[in-house]
């Protein structure tokens, strides 16, 4: 398979502080590669080192068999970005923004920019500034995607981005990605990953923890579950279920978390009269430590 | 090539329109003061004869204060003409790198497929290009404003004279372009730089009047620009290159300063 990213002992310090350490991955052309991690994490820069906006430490990251650094102006012709923290110019409009990152280019498809701006319902003829977060994050999203690059490299995608417009941004990617574009999507939102991840790389501290194909991240997946029955129940019906843990019972309240597939779990609740099933987004710093737990039998 | 240039003079055309109306207005009112000026020029001339020597030497030459050349180089250029363009290029060269890295925009900037040199480059042409029209609109409002008041000034002399601030102007955007280049931060460049030029202004303005400050008169930019009255005796080409030389300079640090750094989050 042709690697599309690639990064070999990739460090990067501010002065004596962290950013990343030791970051050694591929990433593989066509796949939607998920960087994982909390907020402080280094995801950040580890984007940022890839687009030359800081040099590394030490190490080196490679692009299409490019050098990041050497050779950023022309890995650049081939690349999408969306930053993390999104800053346009405010006194322009849409279109005038869009214009003007497209006179960089060449050959940008305006057919492609309207159709993108009409799928996102991005209002390109107000001024930036009375936008709000989410309609300037689709602005953001149409700079990225409107010369059609071979790879894209988005920070924190979604944010602001409101649940159907995420659902229409989710098919974008499925629709690009099929095309043979190559993604590199750094997220905390663990969801979003499984959504549309083939694979992932958790980052933590600014070391990669693992990477792992989404199958099996699923597999370990922690989900921390809260269900309401129409009657007490007792805790020992739930103790002997494969995967469940955690378990704490208050009259007809279970909360308990559940680890990889929810079947025997559900199979179970079904001999009851549930009133309610609530899911909570998996807390990242769980999985983090399963995996720990997981090396260290190792 | 070009786009950010472009894209300067587009998002700085109403400030630009502001700040030659400004521009307009101070010169048409030094030039409508001019006739009072003249008419009392007997009584003016004895009191600022009397004047301290200090004093003075923030006039200009104040042996011919009352005649035109005399009056609006002092009124005009020795002070509030340097002072405008100083504050509009060092706003604008501590704002190229700095201000878009401070805004978060120069991220994007630079997504695109072109060199950071590109961008300090584009930026320091538009400085250059937004200062000659500020001066541009100063010269023709000089020319027109003499003629009209029947001031006889050379129109070639004029030319010099707003030359000659308009490279004083660059060399001092230059050097807050590079402080901006080099750490990023605007109100850091912004600051030294006004240090610079307001050190500068006084070194030029004080140094016949101080004995440990005579040789040092010619580092001050401001005397390139004004120790030889362009207004007077036209430009000189050792001003003119000594000015133009500190821009190039700085241009050049502006470039290096900037490849070798991490931008900033």
């Amino acid at each position: 398979m042709e690697i599309a990213i690639s990064t070999k002992n990739l460090t990067k310090y501010y002065g004596k502080n962290r950013g990343v350490i030791d970051l050694t991955f591929q990433v593989y052309k066509g796949e939607v590669f998920g960087f994982l991690g909390p907020n402080g994490a280094g995801k950040t820069t580890t984007t940022r080192l890839l687009l030359d906006f800081m040099h590394p430490s030490s190490g080196s990251a490679e692009i299409f068999s490019l050098d990041s650094h050497q050779k950023s102006t022309q890995i650049k012709e081939f690349i999408g970005y969306l930053p993390g923290e999104l800053h346009l110019y405010d006194s322009m409009t849409g279109n005038d923004f869009l214009a003007f990152m497209a006179s960089f280019r060449k050959g940008v498809d305006w057919t492609f920019v309207f159709n993108l701006a009409s799928r996102l319902k991005a209002d390109l003829k107000i001024q930036i500034r009375k936008l709000s977060h989410g309609n300037k994050q689709k602005i953001g999203l149409i700079t990225a995607f409107m010369h059609k690059p071979k790879i894209l490299i988005l920070d924190e995608p979604t944010m602001g981005l409101d649940p159907l417009m995420q659902q229409e941004f989710y098919k974008l990617v499925n629709e690009v990605c099929d095309q043979g574009t190559t993604f590199f999507v750094s997220s905390h939102n663990l969801p979003e990953v499984e959504r549309i991840c083939d694979r992932v790389g958790i980052i933590r501290e600014g070391r990669l923890v693992v990477v792992e194909d989404i199958a099996n991240l699923r597999k370990r997946a922690l989900r921390p579950l809260e269900v309401h029955f129409a009657k007490p129940i007792e805790s020992k019906d739930f103790e002997k279920i494969a995967g469940v843990k955690d378990i704490s019972i208050q009259n007809s309240i279970l909360r308990c978390t559940v680890v990889g597939s929810l079947d025997s779990f559900i199979k179970q609740l079904a001999k009851y009269e549930v009133v309610n099933l609530i899911s909570a987004e998996p807390n990242l710093e769980e999985i983090f430590l399963a995996f720990y737990k997981q090396e260290e039998k190792v | 090539m070009g786009n950010i240039v472009l894209h300067q003079l587009k998002t700085q055309r109403k400030s630009l329109f502001f700040w030659s109306l400004g521009i307009v207005v101070l010169v048409a009112l030094y030039i409508l003061i001019y006739p009072s000026i003249q008419e009392s020029s007997a009584a003016l001339n004895a009191y600022l004869e009397n004047l301290p020597d200090a004093i003075k030497a923030f006039v200009g030459d104040v042996s011919s204060y009352t005649t035109p050349v005399g009056y609006i180089t002092s009124e005009l250029f020795v002070f509030m003409m340097p002072l405008l363009l100083i504050i509009f290029t060092t706003g604008f060269g501590s704002g190229a790198i700095a201000g878009e890295e401070e805004k978060g925009t120069l991220d994007l900037l630079l997504t695109n497929p072109i060199e950071r040199s590109q961008v300090v480059k584009e930026k320091f042409i538009a400085m250059i290009i937004l200062a000659s029209l500020l001066t541009a609109v100063a010269s023709l409002a000089l020319i027109i404003g003499s003629a009209l008041a029947d001031m006889g000034l050379e129109t070639q002399k004029i030319v010099a004279m707003v030359l000659s601030v308009d490279l004083l102007a660059i060399a001092f955007g230059s050097i807050a372009l590079f402080l901006g280049a080099l750490t990023g931060n605007r109100g850091v460049s912004l600051g030294i730089t006004a240090a610079l030029a307001i050190g500068s202004f006084f070194l030029n303005a004080l140094s016949p009047l101080v004995d440990f400050l005579k040789d040092y008169q010619k580092f001050s930019p401001f005397y390139h620009y004004i120790g030889e009255n362009p207004l007077e005796v036209g430009l000189k080409i050792d001003h003119v290159l000594i000015l133009g030389g500190i821009a190039f300079v700085f241009l050049i640090l502006s470039l290096i300063a900037f490849e070798k750094r991490d931008l900033k989050i």
